[in-house]
């Protein structure tokens, strides 16, 4: 077994801890790691539940391993975990629509099956694409050309209008598209 | 009805803190998929994260993205898939920075609720031989509450049953029983019968029935066994992994539907029966 070399790792003297089984220092790595760990769970589980069980398996799963872990990065080696954990159950959780490529995970594996979170979000994409068909041009032609790093003068220019016109349809677009959201998800 | 698109600020010079939240937060898929169909690239290729940022991409995780030009931002959010790769990025390589940005309430909500639920879960603690220290000064701002949580060293309730009534390994008490390792392998055969308590008449049962079993299999695999020797749990962890990876074979194989299901379910049967056969076969050898 590799000795572990804490001061490599930030986290390297509470991984020491850790794998001696302290649970003091498991908290404390939970509570470093725990945060960015959800979150990149939360990117890849559509519903919260499979999130939340998810993150319960994978500390699970870290503490039950902590013998094998022998060198390196902490940090790391809990989201090679994760990134295993996500590869394993493909099946058992909901997918994201298609849009999100999640490398290796890929999202056509998704069998059919989904929660009622992924469903609320399939739901309010439909009514997105929906709306963006009745209204809304003018906050995303807006958008998309801030997005090319167009000043709003060269906006005007382009549009024929004045600053403040551009500012304004921008507004009104963006307040159509919440109104009509609004009325096709209520 | 708001979406995040939404509250991308108009002013690009507030853009770097805005997307900073989002990259570490809990909704940024949801961010990404209205940037999509708000903005479908069609066609398109998307740039390489590499690309995008270039050498900035250090600076990046230890500085955050306000060294970003207004371009590169905009290539990030038409390109939101971009933003997912950036995400692991920064969660596995960023510096301070990323760690000391403020969580929501839902966020810290959430690592508070799973801690708690993990340490149900968690075998009765082994005394520090040293004092809890708080992290370094770095840390989330999570640390500071739990370090005087963690002050209080107590016995740990033993691994708890799940919440709802299953069967399999998923049986409520079953990891929890205080029994000698004989009994307590014997007592996962017998629940490992379970199997046996229904014949799936579908695929769709098959492949559920199939699921869950693989599940408990991972319970399994995740939990400390008290009960048993280092020596036999590392036994029953590397079986676990072993039955794990023909449940998948027997998953694949009712996926595809190019067997008949009873010629599956046959084969699910007999690994199961070896399963059994192998605990019961430990139990007598311990």
């Amino acid at each position: 077994m590799t000795h572990l070399e804490p001061m490599t790792d930030p986290l390297g003297e509470l991984a020491v801890r850790f794998r001696n089984g302290d649970q003091a220092a498991f908290h404390l790595l939970h509570a470093q790691i725990g945060p960015g760990l959800l979150a990149f769970l939360a990117a890849h589980c559509p519903a919260q539940t499979d999130r939340d069980d998810a993150a319960q398996e994978i500390w699970l799963k870290a503490w039950g391993k902590r013998d094998l872990f022998v060198d390196g990065h902490f940090r790391g080696w809990v989201f090679e975990i994760a990134r295993n954990w996500l590869k394993d159950n493909y099946r058992r959780i909901a997918r994201r629509p298609a849009h999100v490529a999640l490398g290796e995970y890929d999202a056509t594996d998704n069998d059919g099956t989904k929660g009622i979170e992924s469903e609320a979000l399939e739901l309010k994409v439909a009514a997105l694409r929906d709306c963006l068909e009745l209204v809304g041009g003018d906050f995303v032609k807006v958008l998309r050309m801030r997005l090319d790093a167009v000043s709003t003068e060269e906006i005007a220019d382009q549009m024929g209008i004045s600053k403040a016109t551009v500012d304004s349809r921008a507004s009104r677009g963006k307040q159509q598209l919440r109104e009509c959201l609004e009325r096709k998800l209520s | 009805m708001n979406l995040m698109v939404f509250n991308l600020p108009e002013n690009p010079a507030e853009w770097p803190g805005w997307l900073e939240r989002q990259l570490v937060g809990l909704e940024l898929a949801q961010l990404v998929v209205e940037l999509q169909t708000m903005l479908p690239s069609g066609m398109d290729t998307a740039p390489e994260l590499k690309n995008v940022c270039g050498l900035q991409l250090p600076t990046v995780l230890q500085e955050g993205l306000s060294g970003l030009s207004t371009e590169q931002l905009g290539t990030l959010l038409k390109y939101p898939t971009l933003l997912i790769e950036l995400q692991e990025q920064i969660l596995l390589h960023g510096g301070d920075y990323w760690q000391e940005l403020e969580l929501t309430s839902e966020h810290r909500d959430a690592v508070t609720a799973n801690w708690d639920r993990l340490n149900t879960q968690l075998e009765p603690s082994i005394p520090s031989t040293k004092t809890a220290t708080p992290a370094a000064p770095r840390t989330w701002m999570l640390v500071s509450t739990v370090v005087a949580a963690v002050a209080v060293v107590g016995v740990t309730v033993w691994l708890s049953s799940p919440v709802t009534p299953g069967w399999g390994f998923e049986r409520g008490g079953l990891l929890t029983a205080d029994v000698p390792a004989d009994a307590y392998l014997n007592s996962l055969a017998n629940a490992a019968e379970d199997w046996f308590n229904k014949q799936p008449a579908s695929r769709e049962a098959l492949a559920a029935r199939l699921t869950t079993f693989r599940r408990g299999c991972e319970t399994l695999i995740a939990s400390p066994h008290p009960q048993l020797t280092a020596t036999d749990r590392d036994w029953l962890v590397e079986r676990c992994q072993a039955w794990k990876t023909k449940l998948d074979k027997h998953l694949t194989d009712v996926d595809s539907g190019t067997r008949p299901l009873d010629e599956v379910q046959g084969e699910a049967d007999a690994t199961i029966r070896a399963l059994i056969t192998a605990l019961r076969n430990r139990a007598s050898s311990v």
